[in-house]
């Protein structure tokens, strides 16, 4: 036994610096701080500003239309539940490009059927109009559910198509270019920053479920053992 | 090692991220046949019939079952040779009991050093589970075979840790075996973790029930710990306290004293009551250890040192 030799990774100046910096990270803070109510607060006002600033400094400086209402919610889903099946990269993407095609289809539908009707202008509105808007959120809303790709703010993108807000290709690449964007934001400050296992495209359940609230599981929901559960994940170190 | 890989590699570590530390480690998963028996034990109403050709189907889970119902546990006179009888005579607690313990010994790895025996490990293991699923009997009836599994599967992570992350956890287990003190408490000051928690992420991920995912990651805290996390009524306790019975090969008496010491504390029970489940313990043991081609003679040793303390300190004219 005395001839094993005895190394500790754990002892080099790497993993000391690797652990300093890991302990910051959101999820292990999560498990091991009593304040978890204010690091999340604070974690999704920093995230949130911090996504959306950026979004909008790269509109400003490019001058393309990166800027849309729906990335609002989406963020806030992105950085408050993380780990839910609403805020994987795969929902995200696949919803909100539904949503806008399903609202461009409706309106260019429309246009074809009654081609004098003013569809686009915003301070009318027509029965026409209403169709467009009630059929692309219905559709949007079944096809989300059909494709088990849900995320409540893609709504908000079929009812912006549907509207005619969308004037040109380059409005409708902007909305894609933006969601993208997000994401890869919501990757950097969920993977990097919150050191969550936020997934790279598809959610996984088995990995969610033990986030609690940050997978989107309200906290009367969750029973004595499953809360158990969750905390005998957190530091024992003295 | 790529340093982006190292970096990867500390960090999983240092923050008991167990998800990352196993991703890319094969934790062996439960094999299919059993997967699908315990799904069925678990069934409101479980068919027998499946239930038997489900055995049938894995050779080796079949023999343990017919060894197991014509062992001297069960005191049969005629001997029992087909699966349906002898899973109708042991019960699906004790099926899923012995298909759980035995896809697990069939599953975990076997490290590659000197410092870890797989027959002393099992053999451990046994006796705690034994002894843990005894001491359920006053206070925990209800719960005695999940238990006795929990106790079972209490330190599988090492085996899986010593195999996958050997370059972090070889010289703590190394240290532990030369030094004073629990495992636990030496992984804690290394890792700020232990193995409880580890093994725990594992039965979890096999999809055990949150309760025995709780109790197996409990069982290295003290009790101090353990009220504090509101689990000091809990079949925890049972677990927690056969976890301190010391190893077949390197048995002390200072971690007797302390075991019976927590069995009185920890568990209220008397002496007395002790030696009585030690009696229990040493009849069964031989039987189940024999289940599982396990020598016996090293456990039994540790049992009768247990008896002989106990009862010197049951034993008014001595105490």
């Amino acid at each position: 036994m005395n001839n094993h030799r005895v190394r500790y990774p754990q002892q080099s100046f790497l993993y000391r610096l690797v652990a300093f910096f890991s302990r910051l990270q959101l999820s292990y803070l999560l498990r091991n701080s009593r304040h978890q109510r204010l690091l999340q607060l604070l974690f999704i006002f920093v995230a949130g500003a911090t996504a959306l600033g950026i979004i909008s400094i790269l509109a400003f400086m490019t001058n393309l239309p990166l800027l849309f209402p729906q990335l609002g919610p989406s963020a806030f889903i992105l950085f408050y539940t993380p780990m839910s099946e609403q805020a994987s990269p795969r929902n995200v993407l696949l919803s909100h490009l539904l949503a806008v095609g399903i609202g461009l289809l409706s309106l260019w539908l429309c246009a074809q059927l009654f081609p004098d009707v003013h569809l686009t202008d915003s301070p009318v509105l027509n029965w026409q109009r209403e169709v467009v808007v009630a059929s692309s959120m219905g559709l949007a809303c079944l096809l989300m559910v059909v494709f088990r790709c849900v995320h409540p703010p893609a709504a908000a993108s079929a009812l912006i198509a549907a509207l005619g807000y969308l004037e040109s290709p380059a409005h409708v690449l902007g909305i894609a270019a933006a969601v993208v964007l997000l994401l890869l934001e919501a990757l950097f400050f969920n993977r990097l920053v919150g050191g969550l296992p936020y997934p790279t495209w598809r959610f996984d359940p088995k990995v969610a479920r033990n986030f609690g609230e940050l997978a989107g599981i309200p906290a009367n929901e969750i029973t004595f053992w499953r809360q158990a559960a969750m905390k005998t994940f957190a530091s024992r170190g003295s | 090692m790529s340093l982006f890989r190292k970096i990867r590699r500390h960090a999983a570590v240092a923050r008991g991220d167990f998800g990352a530390m196993f991703r890319d480690v094969e934790i062996p998963p439960l094999p299919a046949a059993i997967s699908r028996l315990l799904a069925e034990v678990n069934h409101p109403e479980p068919d027998i019939e499946r239930l038997a050709k489900l055995i049938s189907s894995s050779p080796g889970l079949a023999a343990k079952v017919i060894k197991t119902v014509n062992s001297a546990l069960y005191g049969l006179r005629v001997p029992v040779d087909n699966v349906k009888r002898a899973v109708t005579l042991l019960g699906l607690e004790q099926v899923r009991t012995l298909a759980l313990s035995f896809a697990t010994m069939e599953a975990l790895p076997t490290p590659e050093t000197e410092l870890f025996n797989h027959t002393t490990f099992w053999t451990d293991s046994l006796l705690r589970a034994t002894m843990a699923r005894s001491l359920a009997e006053k206070d925990y009836r209800e719960q005695r075979e999940q238990i006795f599994t929990v106790s079972l599967l209490a330190d599988l992570a090492i085996p899986v840790l010593l195999d996958s992350w050997s370059d972090y956890y070889l010289p703590v287990f190394a240290e532990w075996q030369s030094a004073e003190g629990s495992l636990a408490s030496i992984e804690r000051e290394h890792f700020q973790w232990d193995h409880g928690q580890a093994g725990a992420w594992i039965l979890q991920s096999w999809g055990f029930p949150d309760d025995l995912v709780c109790c197996l990651a409990c069982h290295t805290l003290n009790r101090d710990e353990m009220e504090e996390s509101g689990l000091g009524g809990s079949p925890v306790v049972p677990v927690a306290v056969a976890s301190m019975i010391p190893s077949v090969v390197n048995a002390k008496l200072e971690d007797i004293l302390s075991f019976c010491h927590a069995v009185q504390r920890w568990l209220g029970l008397e002496r007395q009551d002790l030696v009585e489940i030690l009696d229990d313990v040493r009849l069964s043991l031989t039987d189940v250890l024999d289940i599982f081609d396990l020598p016996d003679n090293s456990a039994t040793y540790v049992v009768e040192m247990l008896s002989e303390v106990a009862e010197q300190s049951a034993d008014p004219e001595v105490s």
